[in-house]
């Protein structure tokens, strides 16, 4: 039809996973789906229609049509004119070796940890996204890694789980050094040692969804414009500690996505700064939400394959300083957050969460299971003037994991509040 | 005709699914996706390791299911297999919403129903930020077996959620309310229960102060009590978690006390709602499983693999969240039965404590949380100001004993626009629920 665009956004996934339960491979699981997202514009309006498998391209462009119906607004120029293709492989294992794979690694650590029932699961996978359109649009990110994440409980335990660990997605598999790595934790596990005294003392997060999710919400271009964000209104000021920085990543192998967002725009380097040394430089924004609050454009759309892009503040990355977590730590002892589940922060971002479980690290290794404990702050104060550093050097080996130090009130949990 | 292999137990799940999201956003349609596709998941065992396959090309089945073979070892007694001998081979159809299919309903009825239902927002000031969705789904499952099962089953669930966020000074509040129903015809309307949660949220953030937390008695509005039910022990009672523990089985024994004596939690999937399901995922007909009886443990949640595990029967628990994953024990609704009491004698038996009406989230690990959105201090026997929380934690085991007042009404609410979640298969549709409950002591912070 005349002055319509077509674009095609589309997710394939082809998976395999090992099952772990009773610390054997119980189960293999394979899929391979493809989701094809079209979407139409007209020049002021939007529709979309999705396929999952194969599909009749005439009953898509009906369906779609269907949607336009509605009326949603779309007056932007869409993307056009790039074409790009990044691709991040993995070595040393493959879809067809997994299930050895991961029956020998788990034959191994039961053998050496025979008080502890693991569960979870190994994966190998395969994803291909890509966004492509009539206005010369060709964007693709091939990703392929191999992840190993393992629940423990030790026997006679009345919880659901104790611990975990991980590695991945790694893009070069080293079954005997993520097994090495599994043992230094599994070992500091077993080494029961009291909370430090102190009350405020370094808190190490290698995995920070708790505080990303937070930083996600305020940096949302749409709750920024409505003023619904604590940063509303202070664009330019200093926000955080001036050794804190945040951009939006997407560099493939690093972030495990695709460089470009949902409306397939992209950045050279991949990244967009959000917070430049504690100041405040942008938020998160599609072309709706700039338009409608009048911001700039960030590139920052998200959705599924059949939905209508919306802007999200999503792959969040801290700048990593010059010093390691040793120098972090500076002699200190550092409260590593292995599992904090049901905290939260308030809307006003006063922070508490309870730790279920609180490892010893010394800036170089883990040293022992702390007791249970909580821990408190406020987002201004954590990122502020109780701002640490984001370590040079990694936690784990086999993942993108540098270490996110602030100093924080701790507490043991049977202590009163 | 499937040719099910031989010398193996296999099944094929068929899964065909309409849905339609809508999304107003500060008053306009940003949203709108309508959803048909079919797909399967097909599984084998051997008596040791089962194998999956997930398509979305529901012709690939036969091969899918001879590939998933081959990679077995045949056994001539497959048949005599305790997960095996757990499987019924039911047969039958449970088709309830044919005649009333959210697919059959036009887009410009849904639409018009969620226009109507954001007014109360459009029409209020100080809202920061005021989201409107509409979601339906219908989904239709074929289970077939190689025990003969032959099982066609349906579930829907149509929801309308508002979500808003309004601020007085430095304080804020983000508050949702939703309705659900079955059919479009049966959906309530949201207005008044919207108009009702605008005028609470109003005067809250007007109200709130950060509270000075401490250890103390609380009431659980139905919600939150159905939200700590689910996450302090409706998690614990999925029996894939003490699988290979001869001491945690011990300690999970059947008879022990677990909690006050008034105390009983069931798990129920023939409940409307979202949690509702004719079969599981393996064949297994829904029923009503009594976790806690009268303060002691009473049961727990199986598949077939657990139930074999454990010299128990299935419970109709097996459920996965879409035709890419395998079924594992979950919950379906989950909720505290009612007492004797009345809210008003709940309240005035409490001196100094907190009553907490609505929650963002909770978790349910040895120390269970809560994390309340809108709360009141409880001072003298009467509701006094509202207050801003943290979190409400605990111990599990120590919180189910300390509960003394189970209010005589019974309220049970979906899981709104979200779901359960568990490993790597989230949001998963359960219901929770219960009745107001008192609990002697918390920590609240």
């Amino acid at each position: 039809m005349a002055g319509i665009r077509r674009e095609h956004y589309s997710f394939g996934i082809r998976r395999t996973t090992a099952r772990i339960a009773e610390s054997e491979v119980k189960s293999i699981r394979r899929s391979d789906v493809v989701k094809t997202g079209l979407r139409l514009f007209d020049g002021r309006s939007i529709g979309t229609a999705g396929a999952i498998g194969s599909f009749d391209p005439g009953e898509l462009e009906r369906r779609a049509l269907d949607s336009m119906s509605c009326g949603i607004e779309y007056p932007w120029e869409i993307s056009g004119r790039a074409a790009r293709r990044e691709a991040a492989a993995l070595e040393g294992m493959g879809h067809d070796t997994l299930a050895d794979g991961a029956g020998s690694f788990m034959a191994a650590l039961h053998a050496k940890w025979p008080d502890l029932v693991f569960s979870e699961n190994f994966t190998v996978e395969d994803d291909e996204i890509s966004i492509r359109n009539d206005c010369g649009l060709d964007l693709a990110t091939s990703l392929s890694s191999a992840a190993v994440v393992l629940v423990f409980r030790a026997l006679g335990s009345t919880g659901i789980m104790d611990g975990w660990v991980s590695a991945g997605p790694c893009r070069r598999w080293d079954a005997d050094g993520i097994r090495a790595e599994f043992d230094r934790f599994l070992e500091a596990w077993h080494n029961p040692v009291d909370l430090p005294p102190g009350g405020r003392l370094p808190v190490i997060f290698q995995e920070a969804s708790l505080i990303y999710g937070k930083l996600s919400e305020e940096l949302s271009g749409h709750r920024y414009g409505t003023g619904a964000s604590l940063f509303s209104g202070r664009m330019g000021e200093r926000l955080f500690d001036e050794r804190f920085s945040l951009s939006q990543s997407r560099i493939p192998s690093a972030d495990d996505c695709p460089f470009f967002d949902a409306e397939g725009v992209f950045h050279e380097g991949y990244a967009l700064p959000l917070i430049e040394a504690g100041v405040l430089r942008a938020v998160c924004t599609d072309r709706r939400t700039a338009a409608r609050f009048g911001l700039p454009h960030t590139g920052s759309a998200t959705g599924d394959y059949d939905a209508i892009p919306q802007a999200a503040a999503d792959r969040l990355r801290a700048e990593r300083c010059d010093r390691t977590l040793s120098d972090l730590l500076g002699g200190e002892p550092g409260i590593f957050v292995a599992l904090a589940s049901g905290g939260d922060f308030t809307p006003e971002g006063a922070f508490a969460t309870p730790v279920q479980l609180a490892m010893l690290h010394d800036g170089r290794r883990f040293v022992g299971r702390l007791p249970e404990l909580r821990i408190s702050s406020h987002l201004f104060r954590m990122l502020g003037e109780d701002w640490i550093g984001q370590s040079s050097d990694d936690v784990s080996a086999y993942c993108d994991s540098p270490a996110m130090v602030m100093r924080m009130d701790v507490e043991g949990a049977r202590s009163g509040v | 005709m499937l040719g099910f292999p031989r010398g193996l137990y296999s099944d094929v799940r068929i899964e065909e699914v309409w849905s339609t999201t809508a999304g107003l956003v500060l008053g306009r349609l940003e949203q709108y996706v309508s959803r048909h596709y079919r797909a399967a998941f097909i599984r084998v065992w051997d008596g040791v390791r089962w194998y999956y396959a997930s398509t979305s090309s529901v012709d690939s089945i036969q091969s899918e299911l001879d590939s998933l073979a081959s990679m077995a070892s045949r056994q001539d007694g497959i048949t005599d297999d305790p997960v095996v001998r757990r499987f019924r081979g039911n047969k039958g159809k449970t088709l309830l919403f044919e005649s009333d299919h959210v697919s059959d309903v036009p887009s410009r009825d849904k639409l018009d129903r969620l226009r109507a239902s954001a007014e109360p927002m459009e029409r209020r000031s100080g809202l920061t930020d005021r989201r409107c969705y509409y979601v339906d789904n219908h989904k239709r499952k074929t289970f077939l077996s190689s025990l003969g099962a032959d099982l066609e089953f349906d579930r829907q669930t149509l929801l309308l959620v508002a979500a808003f966020e309004t601020s007085h000074g430095s304080s804020r509040l983000q508050e949702s309310c939703h309705v659900g129903a079955r059919t479009f015809g049966d959906l309530p309307d949201l207005v008044p229960a919207l108009e009702n949660r605008l005028e609470e949220a109003s005067e809250f953030v007007r109200g709130s102060k950060p509270v000075d937390g401490g250890r103390m008695p609380v009431i659980l509005s139905p919600m939150a009590a159905g939200i700590f039910a689910h996450e302090s022990f409706g998690h614990k009672s999925e029996a894939d978690f003490m699988l290979g523990d001869e001491a945690a089985l011990a300690e999970w024994a059947i008879g022990r006390p677990v909690g006050s004596g008034d105390l009983n939690i069931v798990d129920d999937g023939t409940v409307p709602g979202p949690g509702y399901n004719a079969f599981d995922d393996e064949g297994t007909a829904s029923g009503r499983t009594w976790l806690i009886r009268d303060g002691r443990l009473a049961g727990r949640l199986h598949s077939a693999v657990t139930a074999a595990a454990l010299g128990e029967e299935p419970t109709g628990n097996a459920r996965s969240i879409s035709f890419e994953y395998e079924p594992i024990p979950r919950m379906t609704t989950t909720f505290i039965l009612p007492g004797r009491d009345t809210v008003g004698g709940l309240v005035s038996g409490i001196d100094d404590g907190l009553f907490v009406k609505t929650v963002k989230h909770g978790s349910g690990l040895s120390t269970f949380t809560l994390a309340p959105s809108m709360s009141w201090r409880i001072r003298g026997g009467r509701l006094a100001e509202p207050v801003g929380v943290s979190v409400i934690t605990g111990s599990v085991m120590e919180t189910l004993g300390l509960i003394d007042g189970l209010s005589d009404t019974l309220d049970l609410e979906g899981a709104g626009g979200g779901g359960c979640g568990k490993m790597e298969q989230y949001p998963l549709p359960v219901g929770f629920g219960g009745p107001f409950v008192r609990v002697g002591a918390m920590e609240v912070r």
